[in-house]
């Protein structure tokens, strides 16, 4: 039922005016770079510091789960799971999911059910918040400035950046694309003389 | 490129212009958006990806209403309880919601403060607003303003998790200010109470069926 699209151009619901799909020219291999890209980013940003304040001769800084374990500590187990759930977890398994997916219809056998992890992802979509947390730390700072010298960290940068490439990878992991990743990619592997066409 | 593996190939394409997916007996998967046909009756799931089919989402309405519901208990007390507690050698400050961003007007710029205002205060009101004025019409079965509220909905599933913000800000900064005797703040109540608004609104309106806008204008 696919309407021909050129590319950059989208087809949109005559009812309500929602965009159902986009032609694309996107790749399976710039998907996947896309996903490697955030990986090394979601590594970075997890194991450096995001700031550190310098008060007189202290100085403190936190990383991300540095910050949501001084939550814990302070009593608020529930709030700094949800921290960790969608600042640490949710981006950590949506990039997985990504780069399973992405594996299977480039290296594997792209007819395999692309069911459950399409699912995932659809699921994790939402609770990804990094963006979010980008602008909570860029608030923190404003408010922060008054009291101490500020320093940012190699982690802020990553944060900044893991937001533009998810975004990328999350506008060309689009449902409609791995469907027609894996016909391309079965109908390569296909045997002369059987095709779907 | 518009290759159709053979279980889609008997969609009938001709004739179908101004009718609705439901009424051709077309429904689209909410996993991977492949049209499926339902004149078979065995076609319960997707061919494609094999998530389970539905015309409506089950008890859309009601789930919906049940996490709205907790949500406007939840807002109480997470605009009146202290999202953080600041103590310094000076004294003890607590900070709500909105004097939170009243200190960043005074102290900050005001864009920052218009920003934060619009992600915790504007937003989860219209939130609370918006999907409550959903689910009565939808319940009433009203034709009144179907294509506005679609694009409400939308905007309220795309806004909604950008009230996460002040969470984030109170988390970093209980993280860093922390000089013992000298400042230190320490997260309240509130904080807690304003996530489960956030999570519990976002929630509700992912269980919203958004096909139930447009319900009494295809049976009537």
């Amino acid at each position: 039922m696919d309407l021909p699209l050129a590319t950059g151009e989208a087809a949109s619901c005559p009812r309500c005016g929602g965009t159902l799909y986009r032609n694309g020219s996107a790749s399976v291999d710039l998907a996947l770079a896309l996903a490697l890209t955030s990986v090394i980013l979601l590594l970075l940003l997890n194991s450096f510091p995001l700031l550190s304040l310098k008060v007189q001769q202290v100085t403190r800084d936190t990383t991300l789960l540095h910050a949501a374990l001084t939550m814990w500590d302070d009593g608020m187990h529930l709030l700094s799971l949800l921290v960790i759930a969608t600042t640490m977890l949710a981006p950590a398994m949506q990039i997985a999911v990504a780069i399973y997916l992405l594996c299977v219809i480039r290296f594997g056998d792209a007819s395999r059910a692309l069911g459950a992890p399409l699912r995932a992802l659809q699921t994790l979509r939402p609770w990804n918040m990094v963006e979010i947390f980008m602008l909570g730390l860029l608030v923190s700072l404003v408010k922060l400035q008054h009291m101490a010298d500020i320093v940012i960290g190699p982690a802020l940068w990553s944060c900044a950046s893991l937001i533009f490439f998810s975004a990328a990878l999350t506008s060309v992991l689009t449902p409609r694309n791995v469907w027609l990743w894996a016909r391309a990619a079965d109908n390569k592997t296909a045997p002369a003389g059987v095709t779907h066409g | 490129m518009v290759d159709h593996p053979p279980e889609h190939r008997y969609i009938p394409v001709a004739g179908l212009a101004g009718q609705t997916g439901a009424a051709a007996g077309l429904i689209s998967c909410d996993i991977c958006e492949t049209l499926c046909c339902t004149h078979d009756e065995a076609a319960t799931h997707c061919p494609s990806c094999g998530a389970s089919l539905h015309l409506r989402h089950k008890d859309s309405l009601t789930k919906s209403l049940a996490y709205l519901v907790a949500a406007t208990i939840l807002y109480i007390p997470a605009n009146l309880l202290p999202v953080m507690q600041t103590n310094t050698i000076f004294g003890t400050q607590d900070d709500t919601i909105m004097s939170g961003v009243l200190v960043l007007l005074h102290t900050g710029s005001w864009p920052l403060a218009l920003l934060v205002f619009f992600a915790s205060i504007v937003v989860p009101l219209l939130k609370l607003f918006s999907i409550s004025l959903l689910l009565y019409t939808c319940w009433k079965k009203s034709t009144w303003n179907a294509l506005q509220r679609t694009q409400l909905f939308r905007m309220v599933e795309a806004v909604g998790r950008w009230s996460m913000l002040d969470v984030y800000v109170v988390t970093v900064l209980v993280a860093l200010v922390q000089f013992k005797s000298l400042a230190a703040i320490h997260p309240g109540g509130g904080a807690l109470a304003f996530g489960a608004v956030v999570v519990l609104t976002m929630l509700s309106a992912q269980s919203f069926d958004s096909r139930l806008i447009w319900v009494a204008k295809t049976h009537e």
